[in-house]
């Protein structure tokens, strides 16, 4: 299920991204009302089915709240500089095989921190940077493939590391997580 | 105080030796080895590579024991929160005072793929985590009957690529906490040279005393073929040639380790992380030519 925690994080964007049908299992209309008063409201089925159905449906977006779970958002983020998960997924139905690992459902989902990636994609679940094993922005893990962080840490560095909610890479993660 | 820390305090020259732990429980010959080791502190090693050894904790103590200074190395690989801070009280306990904070290896790297990485933390919040003990306080806020004194140091990957990621790591350990930082094992100076000065452009402060570069004695040939298998592991084809050539490797291993300890002295480092692979006399000889 999706948590309905409701970010007031949504004020300061200016689209909100609905992933139909997921969330609209589990919001009231009145709480969706509350979240989208005010903001253009985009709605696109299955935004886990990757990034080539959404085609240019989200062109010209700045900063995009999405309702959806972790892959959702994720999904978003690569095609949007500025995302903000607005939902907390306990359980994710993800429909495109190659993007399950993106969300496990942890409930505290801070994707705006890290860029709209989630970190523990990293096998290592590395949550304050690349760890020392990668090479040439490859993940030391065989079968992985791109490593995230580089992934993050180029995108905070093209944005100047003050992308509006983009943490700073020098700020500490706290040491554990609510999951 | 851990000698270590007084050390490095008063910009003495530090020199620490890698003991891996032997392959099974019997410690006879690893105790009378790490007896002999002429070094300030000893680093053990926690199951390097995500290959089997026995623990850095029980062998650390073993070290205590022989009245060396051990450098307990510490991964996040195989254990949770709870389980890292029991392994550090414990320590602290047996008087180990030197951490040394590591994410560590994933096991699909290692002799047993099919275990089950822990990962819940990694090295930065393990640091903020000894912080934490430090002050006389556990993870949850609950307090110990007494301080840790740990010494903390935290590990540098001078071939990470690309390079920027780990310079910002390496101010994020030291507001978590790291006081040292020990690297893998270098061929040069170029590498540390390369990190010292992207993080005194950046950060504006001094952290070459604080870096302890590794330096290996690849004292056999048949050693020599394991390591070039290992990933990541690149030895230059020079140093390849000149070990595969001679006719005696021991004296021509602890000469490239001088020769790459002379490369990075001017550097203005912390001291050297001496990588003898099991041969205590290739130590020996190293560490009299380095005290001169």
């Amino acid at each position: 299920m999706i948590d309905l925690k409701l970010r007031d994080k949504a004020r300061s964007v200016d689209t909100v991204v609905v992933c139909a049908p997921c969330p609209q299992w589990f919001f009231s209309k009145k709480e969706l009302d509350a979240v989208c008063k005010g903001k253009k409201v985009l709605t696109i089925p299955y935004l886990c089915s990757g990034v080539k159905p959404i085609g240019d449906k989200l062109k010209g977006v700045k900063s995009a709240g999405v309702l959806a779970c972790g892959a959702g958002a994720q999904v978003v983020a690569e095609l949007v500089n500025d995302v903000v998960p607005l939902c907390d997924s306990r359980e994710t139905f993800v429909r495109n095989p190659d993007l399950r690992h993106y969300c496990f459902g942890c409930g505290d989902c801070s994707i705006e921190e890290t860029m709209g990636v989630c970190v523990f994609r990293c096998p290592k679940n590395m949550r304050n940077g690349p760890c020392g094993g990668v090479r040439d922005g490859k993940c030391e893990v065989p079968g992985v493939g791109a490593c995230v962080w580089i992934d993050i840490f180029k995108k905070m560095s093209e944005n100047g590391f003050v992308l509006n909610r983009a943490a700073q890479f020098e700020r500490k993660n706290v040491p554990v997580a609510k999951r | 105080m851990s000698m270590l820390s007084e050390l490095l305090k008063q910009k003495r020259f530090v020199l620490t030796a890698e003991a891996a732990p032997p392959r099974g429980p019997d410690f006879k010959l690893f105790k009378h080895e790490v007896a002999h080791m002429p070094v300030d502190a000893v680093n053990v090693v926690d199951i390097p590579g995500a290959l089997l050894l026995p623990s850095s904790l029980g062998t650390s103590i073993a070290v205590k024991l022989e009245s060396k200074e051990p450098i307990f190395q510490l991964t996040c690989r195989d254990r949770n929160v709870l389980s890292l801070q029991a392994d550090l009280i414990s320590a602290a306990s047996f008087g180990i005072e030197n951490v040394l904070s590591l994410t560590g290896d994933h096991p699909a790297v290692g002799d047993h793929p099919f275990a089950k990485p822990v990962f819940e933390v990694d090295s930065i919040c393990l640091l903020q985590i000894v912080s934490q003990l430090n002050k006389g306080f556990a993870l949850n806020g609950s307090k110990l009957n007494t301080r840790t004194k740990f010494f903390a140091g935290a590990g540098v990957s001078p071939f990470a690529s690309p390079l920027e990621p780990e310079v910002f790591k390496i101010k994020k350990k030291m507001a978590a906490g790291a006081q040292f930082f020990q690297t893998q094992v270098v061929f040069g100076a170029k590498e540390i040279e390369q990190i010292i000065s992207l993080y005194e452009k950046k950060f504006k402060e001094d952290v070459a005393s604080k870096i302890i570069p590794g330096v290996i004695m690849i004292h056999d040939r048949q050693l020599l073929d394991v390591l070039r298998k290992l990933p990541g592991f690149v030895i230059p084809d020079k140093i390849v040639k000149r070990i595969n050539s001679t006719k005696k490797p021991r004296e021509e291993a602890v000469q490239i380790a001088l020769e790459i300890a002379d490369e990075l002295k001017p550097l203005e480092i912390g001291g050297l992380h001496l990588v003898h692979c099991g041969n205590v006399e290739c130590l020996k000889n190293a560490v009299k030519a380095l005290r001169g």
